[in-house]
């Protein structure tokens, strides 16, 4: 019993632990926090840190991303400099 | 019966699994917003807007020794989105505005005229705060109708013309949608900024007898935008302004209003040189402007082209605005061009709020650029990008402008701006020489200058210095009376602020 109690213990912590953080991505790895929500917990990121984030992983280009990820990026980049734009500028 | 300890392990280990796995796309909630705190000393600035008129500060006619004032503005925006996925999403934006030392604690429905009263949108900056002050500016929905290429925006949104802002920039609730097909984008939509039945309650249950939805100020948009190639852009655009109400103009009461916008825009880049630019064209009818139930019409013109080029370590920009005047007695036919403004309860007079802008100028004082806006401090002498205070008074405006935006250091920059504005039209608006008791001949309303600099403390944290000076033109010669009883000229409009910009 106390060996299926151990087992058990050791399934909910792997099917709990944390996603790797967008921070700890590898040059060549897909940030998915970023593409498509995935992973993201923890991370709170400022509008500035988000558009810098949405840079470098663009920057990565096609040999990481499709080229449907990144139009979605640069999509989502166009928003984020559309939401600056109307948080300062908005009358 | 005998259990197989693994499969029950596995099973439990499956369960959990399936109840903390990551769906395809997680819930995002998104927040964001800013703060800017900005002192301001100024000659004409009060913490409020609307037109500055060069010689009325206040309520009485003076030139010399104009009071300085100098007070704290200070405005909070926080945006939260919900997003389910890429596309679908609610966006909402609250703001908080406040001078301070201004009210605080009062109750919302006591009377502007009663002492410590009222608190509402665009107070509690007195002594112990508490004041019902949060404004919400939007809440709209905004998705993507499955299986098609078009986006919808639902609800109270913001919406900017085509044609920079000089027809419409300004919150509103209604439906946009924006549909890319290859090259072309297309935005179709409908607003509806009034509805007269709402109108004269100021807060009470008491219904005005008006049916809803039918005597509105509606407007329809239709804007499309083609890529001739990566730095060619074209477009068109129609806004449509029906106002059912019986709307009054200044002095002047109408039974109806429709104007007709319509509009050409390009834009290119040719080397590192960047252009733009619109043409536009109103027309429109004012119905029933008199006792025998006449109409007066409208037909105006508007245009823009603006440059802006890298030299040195940043760009220059140059632009020019013009918009056409109404004469000094119109009759029946009016010319000028009509940037909208607030008409809450069917009323568009001198007091009535900005919903026009014209931002590429890079003016402080010269004209109504909300770039550089600070909170409820909103004061331009074109106010209106017609210049004029109601569609029946609009003089028209020539408006060129020169700046020059340096990157000093990675942390640093610093921009300077020079700008021209001239009366397009001359009419009732332009002030009397108090010494000939005749119109000034010249249309040359003044020169500004102005700078701003900021230095960035932290990715986030901007402190910003932004000075303007207008030197007034003849337009203005001898407009006022001194101290003395003789015509002088007005005192030249000045502005210096000292704030700090919060992004987050």
């Amino acid at each position: 019993m106390k060996k299926v109690a151990v087992m058990m213990l050791a399934a909910f912590s792997m099917a709990v632990a944390s996603p790797v953080f967008a921070a700890e991505m590898t040059k060549d790895q897909k940030n998915e926090c970023l593409l498509a929500s995935k992973g993201c917990a923890n991370e709170v990121n400022s509008i500035q840190t988000k558009m810098k984030k949405l840079q470098a992983e663009i920057k990565k280009g096609k040999k990481v991303y499709s080229a449907e990820d990144l139009k979605k990026l640069n999509d989502k980049l166009k928003e984020a400099e559309k939401m600056v734009d109307e948080m300062l500028v908005n009358p | 019966m005998k259990f197989n300890k693994k499969l029950v392990v596995l099973a439990a280990a499956g369960a959990l699994g399936a109840v903390t796995a990551m769906p395809a796309m997680a819930f995002e909630n998104e927040f964001h917003g800013m703060y800017k705190l900005k002192y301001f000393i100024s000659n004409y600035e009060t913490g409020g807007g609307g037109p500055l008129v060069p010689g009325l500060p206040l309520s009485s006619e003076t030139t010399q020794n104009l009071r300085t004032n100098n007070y704290f503005e200070q405005r909070a925006r926080l945006f939260y989105t919900a997003k389910a996925n890429d596309d679908l999403k609610l966006v909402t934006a609250f703001e908080i505005d406040s001078v301070w030392g201004d009210n605080a604690q009062g109750s919302i429905y006591k009377p502007v005229t009663t002492a410590g009263g009222p608190t509402y949108r665009n107070n509690g900056g007195a002594m112990e705060s508490d004041a019902v002050n949060l404004e919400t500016k939007w809440v709209y929905l905004d998705f993507k109708i499955p299986g098609t290429p078009t986006r919808m925006t639902v609800g109270i949104q913001p919406f900017k013309d085509q044609l920079k802002g000089i027809f419409l920039d300004a919150d509103v609730a209604g439906v946009m949608t924006n549909t890319k097909l290859g090259a072309t984008t297309l935005n179709v939509g409908y607003l509806r900024p009034y509805d007269n039945s709402y109108a004269d309650l100021q807060g009470s249950a008491t219904a005005n007898g008006l049916p809803r939805g039918v005597y509105d100020l509606d407007m329809g948009v239709i804007e499309a935008k083609y890529a001739v190639s990566k730095d060619l852009n074209v477009g068109g655009a129609y806004y449509l302004y029906a106002d059912g109400r019986s709307t009054t103009y200044g002095t002047q009461t109408t039974i109806a209003t429709m104007i007709h916008t319509i509009g050409l825009t390009a834009d290119a880049k040719v080397g590192a040189l960047a252009l733009s630019g619109f043409a536009a064209y109103q027309g429109g009818v004012f119905r029933g402007v008199n006792a025998n139930g006449d109409s007066a019409y409208l037909n105006a013109l508007a245009y823009n082209v603006a440059a802006k080029m890298p030299i040195g370590p940043g760009s220059f920009r140059t632009a020019l605005l013009f918009t056409s005047g109404n004469a000094e007695n119109t009759g029946k036919h009016l010319t000028g061009w009509v940037g909208t403004a607030q008409s809450k309860n069917s009323n568009w007079d001198y007091k009535s709020p900005g919903t026009s802008t014209y931002n590429e100028s890079g003016m402080l004082l010269l004209n109504r650029n909300a770039a550089a806006g600070a909170g409820t401090t909103d004061y331009a002498i074109a106010y209106n990008p017609g210049n004029g205070t109601n569609p029946g008074d609009m003089q028209g405006l020539y408006l060129y402008t020169l700046g020059y935006d340096a990157t000093i250091t990675p942390k640093c920059y610093a921009n300077l701006n020079v700008g021209f504005g001239w009366a397009a039209h001359t009419n009732g608006l332009k002030p009397t020489d108090k010494d000939t008791d005749s119109k000034n001949a010249s249309n040359f309303m003044g020169t500004e200058i102005n700078i701003e600099t900021g230095y960035k403390m932290y990715d986030n944290l901007t402190a910003v210095v932004q000075a303007g000076y207008v030197i007034l033109g003849g337009y203005y010669k001898n407009s006022v009376l001194n101290g003395a009883g003789s015509a002088a000229d007005p005192e030249n409009p000045y502005t210096a602020r000292l704030g700090l910009n919060y992004l987050f």
